[in-house]
């Protein structure tokens, strides 16, 4: 179904739900994905993915930008696993990086963590960068999203975003051949 | 200059500054098409996986939050008067009788200083909406949550919103 069809019928008691399950099934899977490359453990993904659509469902009714349907859940699901992260910190009383830490030993351990050695390690190192870097590493190199995407996502300038990526793959690769 | 001259002119301008920048994104890509980045097109598969059949009941779970959302809400709204009468008379009798313990220190005063009228009121309490109040302990979430969800950031303006904020440390 067109965003533009979800948003008409989601106006209308009778053809709400089918328009909320319509989009469901539509991004699950790239909201899921975009989160999972955040807070990297499944059950964070999840989490994330279900409050995210949750928000989308409480909000989609004041929503008019077809064209934008896809960079604002984007947008929301951004928010919700950063959130996520920043919130584990606060609880835990730990700081950012040491929820990297964490992070990085869940790579190593996971059951739902399988791959080329290399494939692990580019993981590890997006680790290391500043938390909007490897965001935007992450929408620029494996979901193949367009600057202009991106900087509806992020609220950043495309000159912004390129730099940013620019850093960020010189730092990988530097992760990648020196360790 | 006529119109026709004057968009001739602008054309030029702007092939200027596009041709201008060409040279610099084309080198940029080739040095990027040079990383190991790109030269190994394995490292663009993520290592993570799911559990079997987790996207097939994930539509399923996310639309029935949704509903239990509505329903939450529904029922919050319906009792929210109701909450907030008895939330209202519990602080006015709290309020009363720190008032009285302040005048003087027998229990005796305490309740000849209360007025009948609030008594009564406290007396005549609904115990189940009390008991509904304090122990629904997930209806007390719901009405927390939509307190936080007030004060929270609204998505329909996440427009606006500043990612820099959350991430000052932009690189």
């Amino acid at each position: 179904m067109e965003d533009k069809l979800i948003l008409e019928k989601f106006k209308t008691s009778e053809s709400k739900q089918v328009a909320f399950r319509a989009l469901v099934d539509k991004y699950k899977e790239r909201v899921y994905w975009h989160a999972r490359k955040i807070v990297v453990s499944h059950e964070d993904a999840d989490d994330v993915t279900q409050e995210s659509f949750i928000k989308v469902y409480k909000n989609l009714g004041n929503f008019r930008e077809a064209s934008q349907l896809f960079t604002w859940i984007y947008r929301i699901t951004t928010n919700e696993a950063l959130t996520l992260l920043k919130k584990r910190g606060k609880r835990s009383g730990v700081a950012l990086e040491d929820v990297q830490m964490e992070l990085e030993q869940h790579i190593d351990k996971s059951p739902l963590i399988s791959g080329d050695e290399i494939q692990l390690k580019l993981q590890k190192a997006l680790l290391t960068l500043p938390e909007k870097q490897r965001l935007v590493f992450n929408m620029k190199y494996f979901d193949d999203l367009k600057y202009d995407q991106m900087a509806e996502i992020t609220g950043t300038s495309v000159g912004g975003l390129k730099a940013s990526y620019h850093l960020a793959v010189k730092k990988i690769e530097s992760y990648l051949t020196q360790t | 200059m006529d119109k026709k001259g004057k968009h001739i002119k602008m054309k030029e301008q702007a092939d200027e500054a596009y041709f201008a920048s060409l040279t610099d994104q084309i080198m940029e890509r080739v040095e990027l098409e040079d990383s190991i980045l790109y030269q190994n097109p394995e490292l663009k598969e993520l290592p993570f996986k799911t559990p079997d059949g987790y996207f097939e009941s994930l539509s399923e779970q996310i639309v029935l939050q949704s509903k239990r959302q509505l329903i939450d809400l529904s029922h919050l709204r319906q009792n929210w008067l109701r909450y907030a009468a008895a939330v209202a008379l519990i602080l006015t009798a709290s309020l009363a009788i720190l008032g009285s313990f302040n005048q003087a220190d027998s229990t005796e005063l305490y309740f000849s200083d209360l007025s009948e009228e609030l008594l009564l009121e406290y007396v005549a309490i609904d115990e189940s909406a009390m008991n509904e109040l304090f122990l629904d302990s997930e209806v007390m979430d719901i009405v927390i949550e939509d307190m936080m969800a007030d004060v929270a950031v609204s998505y329909e303006d996440l427009i606006d919103y500043e990612i820099d904020e959350l991430y000052p440390e932009y690189e």
